[in-house]
């Protein structure tokens, strides 16, 4: 299949999520040997976000369109971003994009909300403003009594290596 | 006095650790983290919550959560975010060098406009290719030289 293909999705695929509750956006998807996540947008383009290894792209990819094609009750078709495919790394992801790339670089991306308005929320949520900095840190360290309650907390958030807290 | 724009920092999971870590560092995420306020994303939350904590530490973890920001589940925009961000970890070979969820952390906050305080320096060199503002204690030396490396590395994919 070309990227000139276009797509197959006139209107969203109807999906559900892993507790069976309806999703407009994401679906976990289960196959024989692979698992990820798609995408369905507003306009009904897929995006297979990520999957359970590089040697299992296409099958997720397979999984995905075998799913939406079940779901859409008409045939799918999956588009694979060859220059992740064939690249030297494909890693943990599956582009496999309906749209173009000027379609991606030129969608809406400002922030969601200011962090002025989160405050708001926040205050609104929980009746106070958010901790401060030295506030936070006195009592996120008055959580731990001994240092192996410590190392137990940084062993379990996987970041005992070189490249992180051990620089 | 409640913060301003730009004084929230969105923690990574390894600024958790550095805070308990040692005492220097320790000190000097203190002293870059003081004043400010903090957000926590959906999958930073989760991973802090699933450490082994004892009976009597859950609950005020629990409260001490309720104490930030807690961005929600990623939307729309986050996720196009991740796709960047893949893609870039992948533009820049780390391959596995930077994992998921640190990619995810990097879009939602993205998504809120959020600075990043982090010591992973692959999700920095990711951060600011993305031009994710970032605060670390890592050696700025050592950082500065990974960023020209990746510069040049995709100054030369750009031109191949």
């Amino acid at each position: 299949m070309t990227t000139q293909e276009q797509p197959e999705f006139p209107t969203p695929v109807r999906v559900w999520g892993e507790n069976g509750d309806y999703l407009k956006h994401r679906c976990y998807v289960m196959g024989q040997t692979t698992w990820g996540y798609i995408h369905l947008t507003d306009d009904g383009r897929l995006l297979v976000i990520e999957g359970s290894g590089a040697e299992r792209t296409m099958d997720l990819a397979d999984d995905a369109r075998w799913r939406a094609e079940e779901l859409n009750g008409k045939p799918a078709r999956v588009h694979y971003d060859k220059t992740v495919l064939d690249g030297e790394v494909v890693g943990e992801l599956v582009f496999a994009i309906w749209e173009s790339e000027h379609e991606l670089a030129t969608l809406d991306r400002r922030p969601l909300m200011t962090t002025q308005e989160m405050i708001a929320q926040h205050i609104a949520e929980t009746g106070e403003p958010p901790i401060t900095g030295d506030e936070f840190i006195k009592r996120f360290l008055a959580l731990f009594e001994t240092d192996e309650q410590r190392q137990r907390f940084v062993r379990d958030m996987g970041r005992e290596t070189s490249r992180d807290v051990a620089d | 006095m409640l913060p301003t724009d730009g004084a929230t920092a969105s923690l990574d999971t390894n600024a958790f650790s550095a805070l308990v870590s040692g005492s220097a560092k320790r000190t000097e995420f203190s002293r870059v983290l003081s004043g400010r306020s903090f957000a926590v994303t959906y999958f930073v939350r989760a991973e802090v919550r699933a450490a082994r904590w004892e009976d009597w530490q859950r609950p005020r973890v629990e409260s001490l959560m309720r104490t930030c920001y807690r961005l929600p589940p990623p939307d729309e925009i986050a996720l196009l975010n991740y796709i960047d961000a893949k893609r870039m970890s992948v533009n820049l070979d780390l391959d596995r060098g930077v994992q998921r969820e640190d990619l995810w952390m990097l879009a939602q906050s993205q998504a809120y406009d959020l600075t990043v305080a982090s010591n992973d320096a692959n999700a920095l060199r990711v951060a600011r290719q993305l031009q994710v503002p970032t605060i670390t204690t890592l050696d700025p030396a050592r950082m500065d030289a990974l960023y020209r490396q990746d510069a040049r590395r995709l100054r030369t994919m750009r031109r191949s």
